[in-house]
Parts: C-alpha cells; structure tokens; sequence
C-alpha cells in the first residue's frame, strides 16, 4: 500500500512548469469542446477574478511564456505564430509594492515612482522573454534586426540611460540588464529613504510609453513576431493598492496594439476601476471584460463534474497510485441507505425500545411540560411510534408538532393524525402528503437523529465533495488530501483497486477541510474578525434552525435580505464575507411582493456546512431583515444581544412554539 | 564565509544581573517580570525605557520618575528610531560609550533595525540582551499580536533588489507559536520554496515540540512541507541563527533567487535573523518580511530564567 497522496499539491503555486503542464485539465463546456474561459489573443482585457484555489493562477500559467517553450514541438517561434501571442506571465507580489508608501514621502511622488517602476518592471520581463526566444533553437535573428530592436526601446527614454556596448553590436540581453540596472537603482533609492530621508529618482520615461513601446518593437522589428499579441499575464493584482490599480486600469484603458493584459485577482482584491486618464472610470464590456472562475463553472455544472471526476483521475494515473483508475464515484464508500435509512437509524439509536429514544423522551417531556399531563404525554408517544422504522418517527413527530404549532396545543387527535400519515408510506400507496413529508424532510431528520445521539454527522461521496467545493478547484483538492490522509491513518488502502475509502475517513477529512476553509478564507486584520464572528452567529442560527422541534425551511443554508437597515460597518462585514467566499451569492434577487425591495440571497459557503453539522445542498431559504440583520453583521453587537434578538424566531421553533418571552428587551 | 562564533555572548544567571554595568541602558518597557527584573538590577548610569504604542499604555500606567521615549504620532520603525536617537541626544555617539539594549520587550522589526541605526550613530560595539522566560502564559496557544494582523510587508532596512519572481524563490520563516504569523507569511509569499526554522534546543524543553505542533496546524498553507524544509538553530543563540541562514541560503544561485526571511518566533531568533542580513545580505535579492499587527499582548511570559547577553562588532555590517 502506498502512502503517497495523490492531492498532497493543492496549489498551482507549488507546480514546476513540466508539471503545470503534466496535471492541467481543460475545462470544457457542455458540448465537449474546450471551454474559452481566457483568451490571450482576444483584445479585450480581461479580469480574471474569483476566490482562492479556483484555477486562476494555473490557467495564467498555461497561458504563459515558459508553458508555450514547453509545448513547443519545432521551434519557438513555430509555436508562438501559432498560438498568436507570447504571454509574459508575472505576480504582483513580486513587487514587493507595500514599500511604496510612508516614509515621509508624499503620497503623489509615490505613486509617480511606481507608474515608472511597473513599466521598467513589465519591459524587463518582456525582454526577459525576449532574450530567451532569440537563444532558443532555430530562432536567427540577424544582428541589424536586433539592433532595430535595441535602438527603438531606447528611443522610448526621454533620457536614454548609458549602454556599456555600442547598440549596432548590442544584444537583447545587454538591453535587458540596461534595464535591470535602472531597477536597481530604483530600488536602493527606494529602500534607502528611510534613513537618508531622501528620494531623488531620475525618472527617464513618460508612463506607459515603455510597456507599449518595447511589445511594439517586439512585433515590428523581430522577424517572426509580427501580428502577434505580447499578452501581460498579471496575477495576483490584489497585492496592490487603490492608487496602484488605478495605474494599471490607465494602462488598460489606454492600451496600445499588440500589448494585452489578463489580470487575476482574487474578488476582494479588486480595489477600483478608476483611472488616471481625467478621472475616467473603465466599465465592465468597454474597457474590459470580467470572468468570475467560479460562475464559469458554475454556469455548466455537468461540465465541472466531469472536470472534478478528470482532475482526480489524473492525479491518480500522473501519482502512479492508481493508474487504471476510471471511475471516481467507485473510490469512495457510501453508507448503503434503504428508502427509510434504516439500517443507519437502527445504529444510532440503539436496541431500546421506542420510548426510550432520546427523541421520544424529549416529545415527552414537551408534552408535559406544555400540560402537566403524564397520561397524555405518554399516550402521545405511544401513538407516534414507529420502532422499526426510528427516521418515520421522527417524521411523525414533525408532523404532530407542526400541527401542534397550527392548533391551540397538543393533543391526541393530532398524534393520531400524524402517525396515520406517516404509515401511509409502509403501504403500497402512500398519500401525496406522506410523500411530500418523507421526500422534504428525510435528510433534516435523519441528521437530527445524529446529533441528538451525539454522533457525528457523515459527510461522503464524491458528489458531495464536488457540492462543497463551491466551484473552486482546490477546495476539492482539499478535501480529497484530507480524506486520503485519514484513509492512511485509519489503516486502509486507499485508491486500491476494490476497497473504497470509509464513510468515517471521507467525514474525518471533511471537517479538517471545513475548518482549514474557515480559517484560510478571513481576511486580514479587524475585518477578519468581525468576519469571523458573523460566520459563527449565522452558522450558529442556521444549526439551531435545522435542529429544533420544528424547522420551517428544509435543509437551510441560504438567506434572503433587502439588506436595509444595516449600519456601514454591518454592510462593509456582509460584504467582505461575500468578496472573501464565505457567504456565495446566489444571483437570482427578485423583487419582494410585498414590499418590492430586490431581495438578496446568500447561502453560507457549502465548504463551512460541515462545522455547523448542516448540510452541502442548497434547498430552503430563510428571510434575514431587520434586528436579526443588523445583529449577525454588525461588529458592534455581541453575542449575549443576538442570541436575545434570534430567541423568538429560535422559540417558534420549539414547543410549545410561541416567542413570548416576559425578560425580552427592545433593543432597536 | 563568515563565522559568527566567533561573536562573543554568555548567560547569566538572575542573581548576577546586577552585577552588569553600563554607560547606557535601554529597554523596552511591558508587564513582563523578566523586563521590569531585569531594568532594575542591571547597572547603568543612564536608562531609557521605550514605550512602544503597540502595548496601548495609559499614561497612569507609565513607569514613574524614569527616563523614557515615547512618540506621539505614529513613526515608521526607522522614523521611530532616529526621533529616538534626536530626543535622547544620541545622534554621534562616543564609541567608547558602553551600551547595552534589552530587546526582550522590543517590537520584532525595531530590535532588527536598531543595530544599522546605533552603526550609523557611531557606536561599534552593544550588548544585546534577552532574558528567557520560564513558560509562556498559555502554552503552544499563546499569542503574541493582540487583536488581528493588518498586512505582511517588508521591514524598513531590509529590502532587497529583486529579481522578477519565479519558481526558485525562497522564503525562510522563523517561526515559534503564534501559527497565525506563519500562516500569514506563507500566503503573502505563496509561490516560494519554504523553509521553516525552529529552535532546537528551544528556550525550555517543551518549547520545541509546541513549535512543531504550530507548524503541522500550518502544513497546507506551507509549500511541500517535508523533511527537507526543516532548518534548526539554538533559540537562544542569534549566532548560531545567522550562522545557519547563512549557510543554508549560500547554497541558493544568488544570481537569480529571491530571498525572503521572515522571523516570527523568539526576539533572539528574529536579532539573528537581523543581523544575518545586515551582515551578509545588504543590497541583494533578499529582503525581510513580516506580519504587522497594530497591537501587542504586554505579558505573555512569567518567570526568568536567564539573561543572554550578546556582544554585536557592529564593524561586521556590511557598508553599501
């Protein structure tokens, strides 16, 4: 048995090239043909934006220079006429951009030094792969082209900086540490104004001429280049500020053939769209375009099936742990279930009789808390029981309280009532209702049963991991290294032929995802917090939803909201766990009828279900408005102030189901 | 390559600390017994405490009839250290001035820039001092940054001339308790190699395996945690510390690799991160990272165990 996980990468950051383009699965839309989700050679920028691990970086990485060299089957420049554009692939936070700022240097000089300093930046990288294309095998390009070349991006200074070879002899190379020599400058400058309180940079070009210059020349003066797009692949946009991005957009905006630009960021980190071109503001569909990766997956779920089930089967064969390896749903055990969860229910509650349950006991003792009456409580449990069959039971009971709920309390008549519905499902022609009940509220119970028998819930099979992942790749590849991991722990073999990994490895790995997920989604700092404590009172209240006496909306992970009435810390929360994928959006607001506000809906993220035993699938909705609103998303109420603002909805789920409380206070 | 044993430094018992004598001693003040112990009984014809905002003191609470620098606006760590230098009339120092520093109490990034600060002043030799704790209040939980993080940067003084990034950058985190930290660090520089260095021996026994328990919590933000990513160097020797990155990262093509440090464990640790650097590493591609929060726990230790003292030649930081 081997003890290699085949999920141990999770992170494209973490793949050299030869294995970016070795594990790399295409997404391909519903009729098999490969999806467009980024087109480098489309002239309209485009943002590429989306929640950590949805595939951004690895997309970008394909598109890039050094994966084109890879793919190369004659020789480079075969390979990028072919493609049509050369992609020059980098991170922002190589910039290392925080050092822009303080230092008892105003903000405006800042802001001028770092304009200059990206254009060096993105023409040094340009020429980087430049250099490498005219060294490649088969590429000959003469001297006086290069010469071309060199002397046309010099021309692009306002003030040339000195060569230390005459240009007509010069490479692309000497050109390149030219440039390189100019950002060292520029960087001791920089880091040493600290302590000599001075920065005097000598700024050579007017802003964007270099980046729109140098691909230019690439195009004009290089044989073999022309037509082609010198695509800038610039990722992790987030790592720059607002008055940084506000550079970039201006590049963007006022863009010149061939350059392009794709640019990925994570959602939150999308600062502005303003520009410095006369305040003018880019516009999604005008300046740019604007994927969300995890909507493009979202917008053909058959296909992200089908790309998770490849994404896992090619771990497996690239891995060698399971080269034959053709179906993943096989991979995973699952709890066998008959139509009434039987044979499971039977486990978690035990041989004792029917009354004994612990759900019977609490129908009981809520019986006779609501009428001092022993007798009728007993008859009550008595009339709901169903003891081979413990998960009818609990629909029975849902059943009488919510008749309970609707009449002036409880009595006999309604136990016999629900109990006869119920029984309908043990003939061969259950009533419609009986089936509505059984097909709403199954999963509901069934996870009542766990939890009120203090076991853990199970979380298993593959369609469910795919369910959590919430469109984003990696949560999957999260997940899967978890199970695996457990599997190992738990001393079986897993991804051997014929023995699937455990319901108990794939549940233990599950909630070390969840909470891996919870913690890797805040943001940083106070926002993170306040976050933070969102999340836990809403997943709070769902869980309370879902376990009480009566749960009003089956399975209930989303809320709807007019958002109104929300404090401006409360809407910088609700949002911030939007943009950080810990709340999903789900983008369907209609108008209330009543009220005729757009209603917003937001499901709390699947990958966070499991830490508040709810489950991955999105079914009812709940409304949030108001005191409940303002109470989970504003920082400034505490938990002791939710928990009295949510008591009533909460006690209206619990017998005796009203919400009176004589203690409550008015806090809004 | 440079051997940094041969820098002196030596421990002392508590009941010799007051015995050590200075012309100058400075010390960052918080609640910490080992702190206050230690201000109190070493000898020193001039003392100045350091009131870091990031401990939040009241004025009530300010040590009383005692020389102290406490700035009124918000300083960078440079800004913070040369207004020091200005009020306290220390901007040309004699070189024979005998000064010792207690970084016990000290924010990580002002223990690590203040060696290049004393250098440009003048001074050519301080004693660095660090006391051990016997334990650390809440154990493998105890957390040093109160309240969140605002963003990982790099520390002033310590930036390096980059290269444009690619697959063999490097990150070095030195990392203690506070999982948050590493985990924070890794992710600004998600796309580097990672190493992480530990203290082994660690300042008590238990210490270690509570740093290992920190790091495992942190495997998944951690590139290929394995093994071989593992660095070990004395917690309490910052010698030894700089010796090791040294060594370890003389192995990297220079010519191409970027460099990133980051230590977020012991004071001792991160000085020998520092002084490294300031050694070694000026004017490369290497540059020193770190997790900045705006507020700081002012206890998180009890007891004293001893008191490193460790002699900085700061002749050895390297001129640019």
């Amino acid at each position: 048995m081997s003890n290699e996980n085949p999920f141990a990468v999770t992170k494209a950051v973490d793949y050299t090239d030869n294995q970016i383009a070795q594990n790399f699965v295409s997404f391909e839309n519903i009729a098999g043909r490969p999806s467009v989700i980024a087109d480098p050679k489309n002239p309209m920028p485009l943002f590429l934006v989306g929640g950590k691990g949805g595939g951004r970086t690895h997309l970008m990485r394909r598109m890039s220079y050094s994966l084109q060299k890879l793919d190369a089957t004659t020789n480079i420049l075969t390979k990028i006429r072919h493609d049509g554009y050369v992609g020059v692939y980098f991170r922002c936070s190589g910039l290392n951009a925080n050092r822009f700022a303080g230092k008892g240097v105003d903000t405006s000089t800042w802001n001028a030094l770092f304009a200059y300093y990206m254009d060096l930046w993105l023409t040094q990288l340009t020429l980087e792969v430049a250099v490498d294309i005219c060294e490649s095998e088969g590429v000959d390009w003469h001297q006086a082209d290069i010469a071309t070349f060199v002397q046309s991006v010099m021309d692009l200074f306002d003030t040339p900086p000195e060569m230390s070879v005459p240009i007509t002899t010069a490479g692309i190379a000497d050109l390149h540490n030219v440039v390189s020599r100019l950002l060292r400058e520029l960087d001791r400058s920089i880091n040493n104004v600290a302590l000599t309180g001075r920065l005097e940079p000598v700024i050579r070009s007017s802003p964007g001429r270099l980046v729109f210059g140098v691909s230019k020349s690439l195009a004009t003066a290089l044989p073999g280049m022309e037509g082609i797009f010198v695509t800038l692949l610039v990722d992790e946009f987030e790592n720059l500020n607002i008055d940084q991005q506000r550079y970039l957009n201006t590049l963007i905006r006022e863009r010149e053939a061939p350059a392009n630009f794709i640019v990925g960021s994570r959602r939150w980190g999308l600062r502005t769209f303003e520009t410095l071109s006369g305040g003018e503001i880019n516009k999604q569909d005008n300046e740019f375009e604007l994927t969300v990766m995890e909507d493009a997956y979202a917008a053909n779920k058959k296909s992200f099936k089908s790309f998770c089930e490849d994404l896992v089967l090619k771990r497996l064969q690239v891995s060698g742990t399971f080269r034959n390896a053709t179906s993943v749903v096989d991979l995973f055990d699952d709890l066998s279930s008959d139509k009434f969860f039987d044979l499971e229910c039977k486990a978690l509650v035990g041989s004792s009789p029917s009354c004994d349950r612990k759900h019977m006991s609490s129908l009981y003792d809520k019986v006779f808390d609501a009428t001092g009456n022993k007798d009728l409580a007993m008859n009550i449990v008595s009339e709901l029981e169903f003891s081979q069959h413990p998960l009818l039971e609990k629909l029975a009971i849902l059943k009488f309280y919510q008749m309970w709920n609707k009449s002036a309390g409880p009595n006999l008549a309604s136990a016999a009532a629900a109990s006869s519905l119920v029984a309908s499902l043990l003939t061969k022609r259950p009533q419609k209702e009986a089936a509505t009940l059984l097909g709403h509220w199954k999963l509901d119970m069934l996870a009542q049963l766990y939890v009120e028998n203090d076991r853990k819930l199970p979380y298993y099979g593959f369609e469910h991991f795919i369910e959590m992942s919430g469109y984003l790749p990696r949560n999957l590849l999260i997940i899967l290294k978890a199970i695996t991991r457990w599997s190992i722990f738990l001393g079986e073999s897993p991804f051997s032929a014929g023995t699937p990994i455990s319901a108990k490895a794939q549940s233990e790995g599950v909630r070390e995802a969840a909470a891996w997920y919870a913690r890797d989604a805040k943001p940083v700092g106070d926002l993170g917090r306040n976050v933070d404590a969102a999340i836990r009172k809403l997943g709070g209240l769902m869980r309370r939803m879902r376990y009480s006496d009566k749960p009003v909306e089956v399975s209930c992970v989303t809320f709807s909201t007019d958002r109104h009435g929300l404090s401006k810390d409360g809407e910088l929360c609700l949002d911030a766990c939007i943009q950080h994928g810990l709340l999903l959006e789900i983008r369907d607001g209609q108008p209330d009828r009543n009220s005729g506000s757009l209603q917003h809906r937001y499901q709390l993220n699947p990958m966070l279900a499991p830490l508040y035993d709810l489950p991955t699938a999105r079914r009812g909705t709940f409304t949030l408005q108001g005191d409940e609103l303002r109470a989970i998303f504003d920082p400034s109420v505490n938990h002791s102030d939710f928990d009295r603002i949510v008591s009533p909805r909460i006690k209206r789920m619990n017998a005796p189901f009203t919400d009176f409380d004589e203690n409550q206070e008015v806090l809004f | 390559m440079i051997d940094y044993s041969l820098l002196a430094r030596r421990d002392v018992p508590p009941a010799e600390v007051m015995h050590l004598n200075y012309d100058l001693f400075i010390s960052s003040f918080n609640s910490s017994d080992r702190v206050g112990y230690t201000y109190r009984n070493v000898q020193a014809a001039r003392k100045i405490w350091i009131i870091h905002p990031e401990y939040q003191y009241r004025d009530e609470d300010l040590p009383k009839n005692a020389e102290f620098f406490r700035p009124t606006e918000k300083l960078s760590v440079a800004e913070f250290w040369l207004r020091f230098l200005s009020e306290a009339a220390l901007t040309q120092v004699d070189p024979a001035l005998r000064i010792a520093v207690d970084i016990t109490g000290m924010m990580r990034p002002h223990l690590m820039l203040l060696p290049l600060i004393l250098k440009h002043a003048g001074v050519r030799y301080v004693d660095f001092l660090y006391s051990d704790p016997a334990s650390y209040v809440a154990g493998n939980s105890t957390e040093f940054a109160r309240g969140e993080v605002s963003h990982v940067a790099q520390i002033e003084g310590f930036e390096g001339l980059h290269f444009s990034p690619s697959e063999r950058d490097v990150l070095v985190i030195g990392a203690g308790y506070d999982k948050v930290l590493v985990q924070l660090v890794a992710d600004h520089k998600r796309a580097c190699r990672h190493y992480v260095l530990l203290g082994l021996p660690s300042l008590q026994p238990h210490m270690y395996q509570e740093s290992q328990l920190q790091v495992a919590r942190t495997e998944e933000w951690l590139n290929s945690l394995g093994e071989d990513s593992f660095l070990f160097s004395p917690a309490n020797n910052p010698f030894m510390t700089a010796q090791v990155l040294g060594d370890h990262l003389s192995r990297e093509d220079s010519s191409r690799t970027n460099i990133y440090l980051s230590p977020v464990g012991s004071k001792s640790q991160a000085l020998g991160f520092a002084w490294y650097y300031l050694c070694e590493a000026r004017e490369t591609a290497t540059s020193m990272l770190f997790p900045f929060a705006p507020f700081y726990s002012r206890e998180t230790s009890s007891g004293i165990t001893r008191l490193g003292i460790f002699t900085l030649e700061l002749d050895w930081i390297q001129d640019i």
